[in-house]
């Protein structure tokens, strides 16, 4: 592990965010230099994941820019996983660059360097900073896009995400008028010497803007439809940076605003109103709507975009467990469920690469949605694609053997430790769901026969695929060691038992 | 003393198959023959390594591990790769590599699509089920559970009717719903049996033994999960439904080797960890067990179509089986657990004959066959094995387990009258079709169509025909109890379990 201290942080985010800017304009203004720019970005990426994964475990006592970053092993472990994502998802624009605007390789680093800022923001401004500086250049490609509902779909996003921003920054400023701080830590200090807040309207109101503003971020029902409309108006890669990576850290935002924020307001007793039983009924209805919603869709982007939705609705349900589990002071099972819901967050940024890739094998040249017909009979002409993507699907659906297995089992089994038995029952039958759509797609590349166009299958496309193929099943077979990392990262972040 | 040669045996049992399944995979496409060749020599070393294993074990009874293997496989939460076989896992473990056999012999040729893919999905199905068999840890265990899953969907579905689709989403949708429910179930009983956790089988069921579970509703999330694949009333409706549309090799394996998997995981998981009365289930399940029976037995009688009835009378057999091993007597379990051995064994031999006779004829009417006593006799005389172990004639062995079962019934007059009341009815009504089938006149055209059967299949249902009468004969070793029956037939602790609660 290389002590790079506080350079380190800046180094990932800065090398990123300046080399998009970078390639972007060198894109536009030089046409001829673009797959030197693009290359250029493809070597920035996989060098910023060697260097996440380099300065892994972290240093969780150190603190940038005035305590508003951390570079503990929690944000390490997700920045290589959206870094991992993003790489991917440039190889994958190798696939068909005629299909990607100018400018598009440049604006994806930028969201990387948005995603990666928003998994080491420990400050709520920070964070609401890091997932506008995510979502913008993504809703600037799809603007940019040829297909013909990616303008909708920007103005769609870019008002929800406006509301989310001003709803965040508005709970901010309140919680600040009564803490004096923005900071998580600071936001817990408070709270562990107040009364119960019940009877304070401004950290009540405060708390209940800032989980709307995240609700809003992470795509959580009733605000997950600008999510969706979004990644069906964005080319393939996007569409992955989107749905995985900044989903992920997203995800893991919230779960470092709520396990280190405001933990200790289940701590003491909120009683009905803790954030803890509002959590509970947005994932559970994210859940149970957007993967039943999933299963009608004729469009893979859309179906892939529900599921993704979906997925955020478990993390959402798991993590109200694991705070009320935190509230009954059973430390070593809240780090071990955390280290269960980072796994969850990486196998869900792996196996997203390995569902584009199905969605870029199909995709349509004039940037519209594939339908999902599109794929039949493909295990025919094409096994090992076929292969590759029904081990993305099975993974998804939870299937033994995929990594999907243990991160959906270590989910569940954080809610049966938190005595949420039913809640547990209702998920996984949602995950039944799943499964059964899961092996409908399967069974119609395999059963199903050939459609009359072929696909066509770059070798980029391949190495994605057998990228995401290998580490699906890797995880899959040998859970343990991710595990193991997963639980040091997250008692970086809830402390060891 | 347990060596690296027993260890060696025992992983290939599933592991064999896996083999098999991926070298089949990776054969070309159009390599036919050499992609049979594989699926031959991967379907017959199981069952090789069984015999091996069979040979070099100790003949112990009861319900102590013979062999197992424990590996840690995600040590922070207890989960290992333990493997391992009891008595009963042993028989199970030799009937199922059997009845994959049996499923590879009745791959009919008439159906060319059915190829290498259906080749990698009879191996695939085979060591998932030799899997389920010998997994001693439960994440293991419903790992192997679900992942059959797969190959069965699609060696359901690629029939040449659109009825095995509809049939096989209707299995998945069952099964992959109340195997979710099983996940809830382990997690509970694992939070329930403390610190360190542990998901390994013999550990929980020590631990739960010496302080049961205060409730019985973590044992009614395992239930579903098995009783679909009993095809027990009232999650029954896949199973004819199946029977009837899929090709023969997959109805073999479902009757063969998935329905007497389900009655087996009952044995395996929930009886070892809720102790034998199944903390109070026992009672419930005791009843679904008869109402399958009687309702099975009725259904059949009304069928015209050979498969569909055939399909009611083994339903009415795992009821009668699920009745043996839920009574709660020794004599009893022993009797169900034969009836899962019958309906395996019995199972695999007629929808082998059934799959070979309606493909010839073209119909899976039963009026509409007719004749083939005349026309080949050595087939339709070998079948009749598993006819009469159907109808629990002496000799074979659903009548050694029928008798068992009934005669721990004789306590209450109104169980006992039931349950001979479904084992005739359904006698009655497989003999008629029998009859109507292999008697009548012979009609040149009828069978017109009519390939001869394999001498592989005519091979195989005699092997099916010693294989039952000698279970029949001689059921105590066959099912790994002393003569005397005083063997416990599963390993439980002799502290009460759930508070005292027994069965009926």
């Amino acid at each position: 592990m290389i002590a790079v201290g506080s350079a380190g942080g800046y180094l990932v985010v800065g090398t990123l965010w300046v080399l998009g800017l970078m390639v972007a304009l060198l894109e536009v203004r030089i046409p001829q230099a673009r797959r030197i720019a693009f290359f250029l970005g493809l070597a920035a990426a996989t060098a910023a994941t060697i260097l996440a994964g380099l300065m892994w475990p972290g240093d969780s006592q150190l603190v940038l820019a005035g305590g508003g970053i951390r570079m503990d092993g929690f944000a390490l472990y997700i920045q290589v996983f959206i870094l991992l994502g993003v790489v991917c998802s440039l190889l994958m624009g190798l696939h068909a660059p005629e299909n990607l605007e100018v400018g598009t390789t440049g604006l994806l680093l930028m969201a990387a360097a948005g995603a990666s800022l928003l998994a080491m923001a420990s400050d709520l401004m920070g964070i609401l900073v890091a997932f506008v500086g995510a979502l913008i250049p993504l809703w600037t490609i799809a603007v940019i896009y040829k297909g013909h509902n990616g303008r909708e779909a920007a103005l769609k996003g870019m008002v929800v995400g406006a509301l989310a921003a001003a709803l965040m920054g508005l709970g901010a400023a309140l919680i600040l008028a009564r803490t004096g701080t923005t900071q998580l830590a600071g936001i817990a200090l408070y709270l562990q010497s107040a009364d119960w807040i019940g009877s304070d309207p401004l950290m009540v109101v405060g708390l209940g803007l800032v989980l709307s503003g995240l609700g809003c971020f992470v795509a959580a029902v009733p605000f997950h439809m600008w999510f969706v409309d979004v990644v069906e108006g964005l080319p393939a890669p996007a569409a992955l940076l989107l749905s995985g990576g900044v989903m992920a850290a997203g995800l893991a935002a919230a779960i470092r605003v709520l396990l280190v924020g405001f933990q200790p307001v289940v701590l003491s007793g909120f009683g009905y109103l803790s954030w803890t039983s509002i959590l509970h009924a947005l994932g559970l209805a994210a859940l149970l709507i957007c993967n039943a919603l999933a299963l009608v869709q004729r469009r893979l982007k859309r179906m892939v975009a529900y599921l993704a939705a979906g997925q955020a609705g478990l993390v959402l349900v798991t993590l109200a467990a694991i705070g009320d589990m935190g509230a009954t002071g059973k430390q070593l099972v809240v780090s071990r469920a955390v280290g269960g819901v980072l796994v969850f967050l990486a196998v869900h940024a792996i196996n997203w690469i390995g569902l584009f890739v199905a969605v870029e094998v199909i995709a349509s040249g004039d940037g519209s949605d594939p339908k999902i017909s599109r794929l039949s009979g493909l295990a025919h002409r094409h096994p090992w694609m076929a292969v590759a993507i029904g081990l993305a699907v099975l993974c998804m659906a939870g299937m033994p053997l995929t990594a999907g297995f243990f991160s959906r089992f270590y989910l569940l089994s954080a809610m049966v430790a938190a005595d949420w038995t039913a809640t547990a029952v209702v998920t996984a039958l949602s995950l039944g769901l799943v499964l059964v759509m899961s092996l409908g797609l399967v069974a119609t590349m395999v059963m199903r026969p050939e459609h009359p166009e072929d696909v066509r299958i770059s070798p980029a496309l391949k190495l994605v695929a057998a990228l995401s193929s290998v580490t699906i099943l890797a995880l899959g077979i040998l859970p343990g060691g991710i595990l193991k990392v997963a639980i040091q990262s997250a008692e970086s972040l809830v402390g060891a038992p | 003393m347990e060596t690296w040669v027993e260890h060696l045996l025992l992983i290939a049992l599933p592991a064999a198959p896996a083999v098999g399944a991926i070298v089949a995979g990776c054969c070309p496409k159009r390599a036919t023959r050499l992609v049979w060749a594989v699926g031959w020599f991967f379907s017959v070393a199981p069952l090789v390594a069984w015999v091996f294993l069979r040979a070099v074990l100790p003949a112990s009874a009861g319900g102590d591990l013979l062999v197992s293997i424990h590996l840690p496989w995600v040590p922070d939460l207890g989960i290992g790769l333990h493997m391992g076989l009891d008595a009963t896992g042993l028989v199970m473990a030799g009937m199922i590599s059997f009845i994959a056999l049996v499923a590879m012999v009745g791959t009919l040729p008439s159906l060319p699509e059915l190829n290498r893919a259906h080749v990698v999905c009879l191996l695939l199905a085979e060591a998932g089920m030799l899997g389920v068999v010998t997994s001693w840890d439960l994440v293991l265990f419903i790992a192997f559970w679900e992942v059959t899953l797969v190959p069965f969907f699609f060696l359901m579905g690629r029939g040449p009717t659109r009825g095995g689709v509809a049939a096989a989403t209707r299995f998945l949708v069952t099964s992959v719903a109340s195997s979710v429910l099983m996940w809830i179930g382990v997690l509970i009983l694992v939070e329930a049996a403390g610190a360190p956790r542990t998901f390994d089988l013999g550990e929980l069921a020590k631990r739960l033994g010496a302080s049961p579970p205060s409730s019985f509703s973590s044992a009614w999330l395992f239930v579903p999960a098995f009783l679909v694949r009993m095809a027990a009333v009232p999650l029954h409706t896949w199973f004819p439904a199946a029977a009837a549309s899929v090709p023969t090799a997959a109805a073999i394996l479902l009757v063969g080797g998935v329905l007497p998997l389900g009655g087996y995981g009952l044995v395996h998981v929930l009886a070892r960890l809720f102790g034998p009365g199944l903390c109070g289930l026992s009672v419930w399940l005791f009843w679904i067990g008869l109402i399958t029976a009687l309702g099975g037995a009725l259904a059949s009688v009304v069928q015209r179509d050979l498969k569909r009835l055939l399909a009611y009378v083994f339903l009415a057999q795992m009821g009668l089986a699920l009745v043996g091993l839920t009574l709660g007597s020794e004599e009893a379990r022993m009797g169900g657990f034969l009836l899962l051995v019958a309906t395996g064994m019995g199972g695999g031999c007629l929808f082998l004959f059934a799959g070979v006779v309606c493909s010839a004829r073209g119909t899976q009417r039963i009026v509409e066959i007719g004749g083939l006593w005349r026309f080949h006799p050595a087939f339709a005389g070998l079948a009749f094995a598993g006819i009469a172990s159907a109808a629990a004639v002496p000799g074979t062995v659903g009548f050694a387990g029928t008798y068992l079962v009934l005669r721990s019934l004789s306590g209450n007059i109104i169980h006992l009258a039931l349950a001979a009341g479904a084992i005739l009815i359904m006698g009655a009504s497989v003999l008629w079709a029998y009859r109507r089938v292999t008697g009548g006149s012979y009609h040149s055209e009828m069978w017109a169509t009519f390939r001869w059967p394999r001498s592989r299949q005519v091979a195989i249902l005699a092997l099916l025909c010693v294989v039952i009468v000698l279970a029949g004969l001689m059921p105590g070793p066959i099912s790994g109890l002393r003569p005397t029956g005083t063997g416990p037939l599963v390993a439980t602790t002799d502290k009460a379990h759930c508070g005292g609660r027994t069965g009926p």
